[in-house]
């Protein structure tokens, strides 16, 4: 196929206006990643395996219950209503709003973090 | 045609690898060890097998912990403080035994791994904590010195006085970080572990500069309140960069409108009193050192512990009861104080 040599350096006009879409596309892509909040989920891991998972912005009530331990979501936020743990360090963590935050109970082996956005990193 | 199809190729070919690197997940993992959720993000090179190196560590910090836990009847701890006088180990655990001592004898017994006694006396992780006698604690005391700790490599023996209790809880999660390293430095990954709160740095963070942001929680404030960010970047030989904090707010237990918390001074047989509410140190070298010396400094207090920062090569961060943060120099410059927080932040003097 040979093109007519309306454009310069033998690169056809429709070349750059096609290459130049395609480029935008790809950068809007990539802007796209890099700066959307993303949709934050909150996470529960028993014993390091998922045991539920929802998105905090559309999930209300009880989002997981095994006898143990008992979490809620409401007014996007979630927390530990109830554990049948002794020190319910689980359950005065409060709620969780923000991508990172993170109850704990140890003694049920149970995890609840919100995850999206940036990972955070705490030391404690 | 082909013009226009290399020239695509020009572009889009960077452009979406450049995408695919912006939002690389990390390979995450947890579980729990030491008392504490443990968790892994790696990630990982084409070289290295995430999975695997991931699975690893959590290993590693499982096994270090079947070894060291006080409460596992099956770990040479709990069987040397069952024991009369003493048990066999290997040369590793001997070893890893002898790095603590010095870190003890360093402190001038600040830190000190026998105070197993006190701990147990005062109990202040059971349901059940108590304020014991002048006379209990005295009792508890003495047994609290950990120069009786023989450490026999030739022989294979770890023995301790009659009566003393090895407490290595100051240490555990420390010492956990190292046991991660030892797994990454046989890859080519990034990685965080955190292992309770104290933390690996492995590599560059592959977001921004290179440095990691790590959120101090404020002490004053719930579990997931932070009193600010250090952005903190790994050791140039090491590769690696280890955070550990100890503080008052996460094992107390309150009588009579007086808070009791579980880092015991070893000079008193009570909780410590030097006017914190936190220490954080920060180590390139070791895992132990950051996790020891937070205690150590937490006992000391801010004004003592110059010439160990200089020894050990270590920054630190002290978080006082009349809310000021004083922070090495080290620190300062990378320290960002979060948002409505009212605490002075200065230099350590």
């Amino acid at each position: 196929m040979k093109g007519s040599r309306s454009g310069t350096a033998g690169v056809k006009r429709a070349d750059v206006v096609i290459a130049a879409a395609v480029l935008l596309t790809a950068l809007g892509l990539i802007a796209a990643r890099l700066f959307a909040p993303g949709a934050v989920y909150a996470v529960v891991t028993v014993d390091g395996a998922e045991a539920a998972r929802v998105r905090l912005d559309s999930a209300s009530g009880v989002i997981y219950e095994d006898g143990h331990v008992t979490v809620v979501s409401e007014n996007g936020a979630v927390r530990v209503a109830d554990s049948d743990c002794p020190d319910k360090t689980c359950v005065r963590t409060g709620r969780l709003s923000r991508a990172g935050d993170r109850a704990v109970c140890v003694p049920n082996r149970t995890v609840v973090e919100l995850t999206g956005g940036e990972d955070r990193i705490v030391t404690y | 045609m082909k013009r226009f199809l290399r020239l695509v190729c020009v572009f889009l070919v960077p452009a979406f690898l450049f995408s695919a690197c912006g939002g690389a997940e990390p390979y995450s993992v947890s579980g729990f060890a030491m008392g504490s959720a443990v968790g892994v993000k790696l990630w990982a090179d084409a070289d290295t097998d995430a999975q695997s190196a991931a699975y690893g560590i959590l290993d590693a910090v499982n096994a270090l912990d079947a070894r060291i836990s006080a409460t596992k009847s099956t770990s040479l701890i709990y069987r040397l403080n069952a024991a009369s006088v003493g048990v066999q180990a290997n040369e590793d655990f001997i070893e890893f035994m002898l790095g603590i001592v010095r870190i003890c004898a360093a402190t001038g017994g600040a830190l000190d791994v026998t105070t197993g006694t006190l701990t147990k006396l005062w109990d202040v992780e059971s349901e059940t904590p108590r304020v014991p006698s002048d006379e209990e604690i005295a009792d508890a005391l003495s047994f609290v010195d950990f120069t009786q700790l023989t450490l026999d490599a030739e022989r294979g023996l770890v023995m301790k006085g009659e009566g003393q209790l090895v407490d290595l809880g100051a240490v555990g999660k420390g010492a956990a970080c190292d046991a991660a390293y030892d797994v990454l430095a046989r890859t080519s990954s990034s990685a965080v572990v955190d292992v309770g709160g104290s933390i690996l740095l492995y590599g560059r963070n592959t977001k921004g500069s290179g440095a990691w942001p790590v959120g101090v929680r404020d002490p004053e404030g719930s579990a997931n309140d932070l009193i600010g960010t250090l952005s903190l970047t790994v050791g140039d030989k090491s590769g690696a960069c280890y955070v550990s904090t100890s503080g008052s707010y996460e094992k107390y237990f309150e009588l009579d409108g007086k808070r009791y918390h579980h880092i015991m001074d070893p000079s008193t047989g009570r909780p410590a009193d030097s006017g914190l509410r936190a220490v954080t140190v920060v180590s390139r070298i070791s895992g132990l050192y950051a996790d020891a010396f937070s205690t150590a400094f937490f006992i000391m207090g801010p004004d003592a512990v110059g010439s160990l920062l200089e020894a050990y090569e270590l920054e630190a961060m002290f978080v006082t009861e009349d809310g000021r943060i004083l922070l090495t120099d080290g620190l300062y410059d990378v320290f960002e104080l979060a948002e409505g927080k009212e605490y002075t932040v200065e230099r350590l003097a």
